[in-house]
C-alpha cells in the first residue's frame, strides 16, 4: 500500500500542475464578466505569428492617452477600467492599484512597455495554421471588417478570452 | 534507480557472476551476501542498455504521435474533451507504468519508461492547457518551471533518474529564464539546483544525475555571477572555484567530479591565455561592482578546500595530472590580481603543466585517451599562440614543423609502448 502512496503522490502533484495552469482563466470563463473589445493588427505584416494570433486592443492605444501613463515607468503595472458600450467596451480611467467595483465597468491589469499598453494574459489567440490564415485575410486583406474579442474578466482582473470575430466570422471559443 | 546506467549494469553483471563464488570462499556471509543483492538489485535481472535505450525512445515516438494524432483534429474537440484526454493519458502512463514495474514478472523496464513517457505528458500538457485557454501570461520559462517540479516529484518519489533528469533540464532552463527576468531568487539559484538534485544522485548512486546536476550547477553559478556583476572577473572567480571542488570530490562520484572539473578548468584556462580575454578577467575590473555573486563562490571554494585538506577518506587518490590542475588554480587566481599580461602567462603556464602532465602520467598508466588529449592541449595552446601573436612567417613555419614531428615521434612511441605492454600482458 506504502508503495501505490508514491504513485498516488506523483499522479496527484502533476495532476495539481496541470490543473494549476489554467485555473485563473477556467474561473474567469465560469464567473467573470463578459466584455467585448475592438482588437486592431499591431503591424499589418506581423499581426499572425505561427499558431496564434497576436491581439492588441483600441482600449490599449487609448489608455496611453489617459493622464498616469505619463508617470508610469517601463514595464510598470496598472489597473484600466473599461466601461461597457456598444459594441464594445472603452477605457475610461487608469489607476496604480485595483479600482473599486462598479456597475458596467470592468478593471484589467495593464503592462506599461514604453510605447504602448498591454492587457495581461490578452495577447495571444491560439487557433490553428488554416484559420490564422483565414482570420489575417480578413483583418488585412482588400476588403477589411472590424474585428472583435469576447472575453471574460474575472473579479482578480484575469482576462479569458473566449473568441475572435471577424464580420460574420467566429475564431476560437 | 538508472534506467541507462551503462556503468551499474556492468557493474551489478560483475557482481551477479562474483558473489556466489565470494559465498563459497567465506569471505562474505550470508547475510553480507543477502544485503548486497539487495543493494545492487541483483535480482532484477537485466535486459541490457539496448532495450531500456529502445523502451525510452519509443516512449518518447509515442509521446509525440499520441500529442500529434490529439492536436491534428485538436480544435473540433471541446475544451472539457481536451483536458480529459490529457489527465487520462497522464493517468494512464503513471498508473499502467507503476503497475509494469514494481508487480512481480512485468516488464519493469518498459513500466519505467512509461513513468518517464508520463512526466514528457506533463511536459506536453503544461503546452496545451496554455493553448486551450489562450494563457499569454505565463512566461516560457514558468511553464518549463512547473514542468520540473512535476518531473522532481516523479524523480523523488519513484526513484527515477530518467525523470529526474527530465528536472533537471527544465529545471536548468527555468533558471536561466529566472536570470534573465532578474527575479529576487537569482544569487541563491546554484544553491537550489544542487540542493535538489545531488541528493538525489548520491541516494540512488546516479552517476548520470549526478554528472547532469554539476554541469547545471556551474553553469547556473558562472550565469549569475556574470548577470550579477556584469564582468569576466567575477564568473571566473566562479569557475574556478568550482573547479577546485570537482577536482577535490572526495567520495563516490571522484572520477565523474574530475571530469567535469577538467572540461571546466580547461577551457577557463585556455579562454584566459589570450592576452585580451584575460585583461577583462582581473580583480581590479570588480571594484564598485555587486558582491553577491560570491554567495556561489565562497561555499564552492570553501568545500573544495576542506575535501583537499581535511577529508583523508578519500575512495580514489588525487593523481599527478589532478595535483597539476589544483597547483594551477591558485596560480590563477593569484594572477587575476596582477597587472597585465600576468594573467595570460599564468594561463598558459597552467595548460603547459596539464598538457606536460597528462602526457606524464599516460606514459606510465598506458592510457591512450589522457595521452591523446594532453597531446591536443599541447598543439593547440601553441597553434593559439601563433595565431594570437604577430610573427615571423619563417617562425611559425620552423614550429610547426617541431611541433608536427615532435607529435609523431612520441605519439608512435607511446603507441609501440602500449602495444609492447598488452602483448605481455
Amino acid at each position: 500500500m506504502r508503495r501505490y502512496g508514491r504513485l498516488i503522490l506523483v499522479l496527484g502533484v502533476q495532476a495539481a500542475l496541470l490543473a494549476a495552469v489554467p485555473a485563473r482563466q477556467i474561473a474567469a470563463r465560469a464567473w467573470g464578466t463578459p466584455v467585448t473589445l475592438v482588437t486592431m493588427p499591431v503591424d499589418p505584416y506581423d499581426l499572425l505569428s505561427g499558431y496564434f494570433v497576436l491581439l492588441a486592443y483600441e482600449v490599449e492605444r487609448a489608455a496611453a492617452e489617459l493622464p498616469l501613463a505619463r508617470e508610469l515607468e517601463w514595464g510598470a503595472l496598472a489597473w484600466l477600467e473599461l466601461q461597457e458600450a456598444d459594441p464594445a467596451w472603452t477605457a475610461v480611467a487608469l489607476h496604480r492599484t485595483k479600482p473599486r467595483a462598479a456597475a458596467g465597468r470592468v478593471a484589467v491589469r495593464v503592462r506599461w512597455n514604453g510605447g504602448r499598453f498591454e492587457i495581461e494574459g490578452a495577447a495571444r489567440l491560439y487557433l490553428p495554421e488554416e484559420k490564422s490564415r483565414r482570420a489575417e485575410r480578413l483583418q488585412t486583406g482588400e476588403r477589411t471588417a472590424r474585428a472583435l474579442v469576447d472575453c471574460r474578466v474575472g473579479s482578480d482582473g484575469t482576462v479569458a478570452l473566449v473568441r475572435l470575430r471577424i464580420g460574420d466570422e467566429t475564431f476560437g471559443g | 534507480m538508472d534506467l541507462l546506467d551503462l556503468s551499474g549494469q556492468a557493474f551489478r553483471a560483475r557482481l551477479r557472476r562474483e558473489l556466489p563464488r565470494w559465498r563459497e570462499e567465506g569471505l562474505v556471509d550470508e547475510r553480507g551476501a543477502a544485503a548486497l543483492e539487495a543493494r545492487y538489485r541483483l535480482g532484477d535481472e537485466g535486459i541490457g542498455v539496448a532495450t531500456a535505450a529502445i523502451y525510452l525512445l519509443g516512449a518518447l515516438l509515442v509521446g509525440g504521435g499520441v500529442l500529434s494524432l490529439v492536436a491534428w483534429n485538436w480544435d473540433a474537440l471541446a475544451p472539457a474533451l481536451k483536458l480529459l484526454i490529457l489527465f487520462g493519458a497522464l493517468a494512464a502512463c503513471h498508473i499502467v507504468g507503476f503497475r509494469l514495474w514494481h508487480v512481480p514478472g512485468r516488464l519493469p523496464r518498459l513500466g519505467h519508461a512509461l513513468t518517464f513517457l508520463g512526466t514528457l505528458v506533463l511536459g506536453a500538457g503544461i503546452g496545451l492547457v496554455a493553448q486551450i485557454y489562450h494563457i499569454s501570461t505565463f512566461r516560457p520559462h514558468d511553464a518549463l518551471g512547473v514542468w520540473a517540479i512535476g518531473a522532481l516529484c516523479a524523480g523523488w518519489a519513484l526513484r527515477s533518474a530518467p525523470n529526474i533528469a527530465v528536472a533537471v533540464v527544465t529545471g536548468f532552463l527555468w533558471c536561466t529564464g529566472e536570470i534573465d527576468a532578474g527575479g529576487r531568487l537569482v544569487p541563491f539559484l546554484p544553491h537550489l539546483f544542487a540542493a535538489l538534485f545531488l541528493p538525489f544522485a548520491w541516494r540512488e548512486r546516479s552517476r548520470l544525475v549526478f554528472f547532469l546536476a554539476a554541469v547545471g550547477t556551474v553553469s547556473a553559478a558562472c550565469t549569475v555571477a556574470g548577470e550579477l556583476s556584469g564582468e569576466g572577473a567575477a564568473v571566473t572567480a566562479v569557475a574556478l572555484a568550482f573547479a577546485v571542488l570537482l577536482l577535490a570530490f572526495p567520495v563516490r562520484f571522484t572520477g565523474i567530479a574530475r571530469v567535469v572539473g577538467f572540461l571546466l578548468l580547461v577551457p577557463t584556462a585556455y579562454l584566459l591565455s589570450f592576452a585580451e580575454l584575460a585583461e577583462g578577467a582581473r580583480f581590479v575590473e570588480l571594484g564598485g561592482k555587486s558582491l553577491l555573486w560570491l554567495a556561489a563562490a565562497l561555499p564552492a571554494g570553501a568545500a573544495g578546500i576542506l575535501f583537499l585538506f581535511f577529508f583523508f577518506r578519500r575512495t580514489d587518490p588525487i593523481g599527478p595530472l589532478t595535483r597539476t590542475a589544483l597547483a594551477g588554480i591558485p596560480l590563477l587566481l593569484l594572477m587575476m590580481a596582477f597587472p597585465d599580461p600576468a594573467l595570460a602567462i599564468g594561463a598558459n603556464l597552467c595548460l603547459l603543466a596539464l598538457a606536460g602532465a597528462g602526457i606524464v602520467n599516460s606514459v606510465s598508466t598506458l592510457r591512450r585517451g589522457p595521452f591523446w588529449g594532453a597531446l591536443l592541449l599541447g598543439g593547440t595552446l601553441i597553434a593559439s599562440r601563433f595565431f594570437e601573436f604577430d610573427t615571423e612567417l619563417w617562425l611559425k613555419a620552423i614550429v610547426f614543423l617541431v611541433c608536427g614531428v615532435a607529435v609523431i615521434l612520441v605519439g608512435v612511441a607511446f603507441e609501440r609502448k602500449v602495444k609492447e605492454a598488452r602483448s605481455v600482458a
